[in-house]
């Protein structure tokens, strides 16, 4: 085998090599962003036109802070020994 | 004799002086009391006119003003560097009048701002200032997510938070680090140098110790939970985040496939609930393991749209709690804009029969009827509606429509024989 053809398979080992053994990024998912919120489905024509009785909506999520939350005391002072 | 005498008059001075530099140094009653230590200085407390910034949200309202006293103040901060997982460090400067050491003890409360962007330092950092004048370094998280960290050396102002969650948070993690170290130092050993949890026991207390980073210094062996966990309990609050939020912020920050960052998002599930739960917070809409947690998926799904996620959501969240009023009715109010009526009847018919259904659930059950053509049926609902809510106007007229010859009336009680005398 003369130089350039050595220097060429080189190469290709080189360039081909980390695709099949090396180190490969995970391929990330696109992360889905929180969008504003839409109000649902609309009420069918029966509904709007008063030739059914029209549904009610549904119930909102539940929150995860109460309203009436009272945090609780902070813990009482370390005792520092100076 | 003579030397014993005066060798007893100097231990007996040396005792009494000593007696009455420890009493001097105790604590008064009352602030024993209020949990108050005479050398701590509490970040929240401590925060200068300089430094103290306009409140812009309604979550937020101005500091208290430090007491003027013996006592360290914060009079300057700046967000020095966040790294690539959103830790942040801050700078405060601080200001020592009158005689050290202090403790200086980050709590509760304290929100520090550039422009819209804030942070909040992790609860329970502790540092020893000594100096007139001394610089420390806080460990901070961004209050929201996505907050973006300025380049550079940046001035923070702090307000105080009016965040009733935020607060129950950083004081959970406060008192989960202090209160219960107690009883978790118990299965804490030392080995090698090495501090960390070594027992066979497995219970609640164990699994918590083996979740907190552990070390040791001059006060002891000390637990800490991890960042982490304060992170999401605080998204959580501040923007609903879920389980499911975790892992995307897994696969943004930490390039994890979805699989190990649900896997690793799941890890810290458990905590993060246990700190929701005990700071009073309705930890069971964070995790997949809870009914609340699917229905408010259904609900997120149904206002995008998403009519085959809600009702996948609505019926697992009733499968988990088979007496969720709210579940079966949005299931029902689902799978009617699906036009699936008589799936629709189903659902509410499980709900008009569980205690405590509303005027609401017979109404769209009545609705429902109508439109599977059982017009009797759906008088009988309305009528129920009625007798719940008698000044519901829909209700009313629709069983005029439905019923208009009245047959769904209920009959009335024919007067019983009485005993001719």
């Amino acid at each position: 085998m003369n130089a350039p053809a050595r220097w060429l398979s080189l190469l290709l080992v080189l360039t081909t090599l980390p695709g099949c053994i090396g180190y490969q990024q995970a391929e990330l998912k696109a992360v889905r962003p929180i969008g504003p919120v839409a109000s649902g489905p609309p009420a069918t024509p029966e509904e709007l036109n008063g030739e059914a009785p029209p549904l009610r909506g549904l119930t909102d999520t539940i929150p995860l802070v109460p309203p009436e939350l009272v945090p609780p005391e902070p813990p009482p002072d370390p005792q520092p020994s100076f | 004799m003579n030397q014993r005498f005066a060798l007893l008059v100097k231990v007996t001075a040396r005792v009494a002086t000593l007696a009455a530099v420890c009493i001097a140094a105790c604590p008064s009653s009352s602030a024993a009391d209020t949990g108050v230590n005479a050398l701590v200085d509490r970040l929240s407390e401590r925060i200068g006119p300089a430094l103290a910034g306009t409140p812009s949200r309604d979550d937020e309202r101005t500091p208290r003003p430090p007491e003027p006293g013996d006592r360290a103040t914060v009079v300057s901060a700046a967000l020095a560097a966040c790294d690539a997982r959103e830790a942040c460090k801050i700078e405060a400067d601080i200001q020592l009048s009158g005689p050290g050491p202090r403790l200086l003890l980050v709590d509760a409360g304290s929100v520090f701002k550039a422009g819209d962007a804030a942070w909040v330092a992790a609860p329970n950092q502790r540092f020893v200032v000594n100096a007139a004048s001394e610089r420390v370094m806080l460990v901070a998280l961004p209050l929201r997510p996505g907050t973006a960290a300025p380049a550079g050396r940046t001035p923070l102002s702090v307000v105080a938070s009016n965040d009733a969650g935020v607060v129950a948070v950083l004081r959970t993690v406060q008192r989960i680090e202090t209160e219960d170290m107690q009883r978790l130092r118990r299965y804490v050993r030392e080995r090698d140098g090495e501090v960390g949890v070594d027992t066979f026991i497995d219970n609640e207390d164990v699994r918590l110790a083996r979740a907190m980073a552990w070390s040791k210094d001059a006060a002891g062996v000390q637990g800490r939970l991890p960042l982490e966990v304060v992170r999401f309990a605080l998204y959580a609050v501040t923007a609903n985040h879920t389980l499911s939020n975790a892992a995307d912020w897994y696969r943004n920050f930490d390039k994890l496939e979805m699989n190990p960052a649900i896997a690793l998002a799941g890890e810290k599930a458990h905590l993060i609930e246990l700190v929701l739960e005990r700071g009073g917070l309705n930890f069971r809409v964070y995790g997949p393991s809870w009914a609340d947690h699917h229905y408010n998926r259904g609900v997120r799904a149904y206002r995008e749209g998403d009519l085959e996620g809600a009702e996948k959501a609505f019926r697992t969240a009733t499968t988990r709690q088979a007496d969720l009023l709210r579940g079966h009715y949005n299931l029902g109010v689902t799978l009617y804009r699906k036009g699936k009526y008589t799936e629709a009847d189903e659902a509410f018919q499980v709900g008009t029969g569980i205690d405590g259904a509303e005027a609401a659930m017979f109404y769209n059950r009545g609705a429902t009827l109508w439109r599977t053509g059982d017009m009797l049926g759906a008088a009988r609902m309305f009528r129920e509606a009625l007798s719940r809510n008698a000044r519901d106007p829909e209700a009313g007229d629709w069983l005029a429509k439905a019923d208009p010859q009245n047959k769904t009336a209920p009959r009335a009680t024919p007067p019983k024989k009485g005993k001719k005398k």
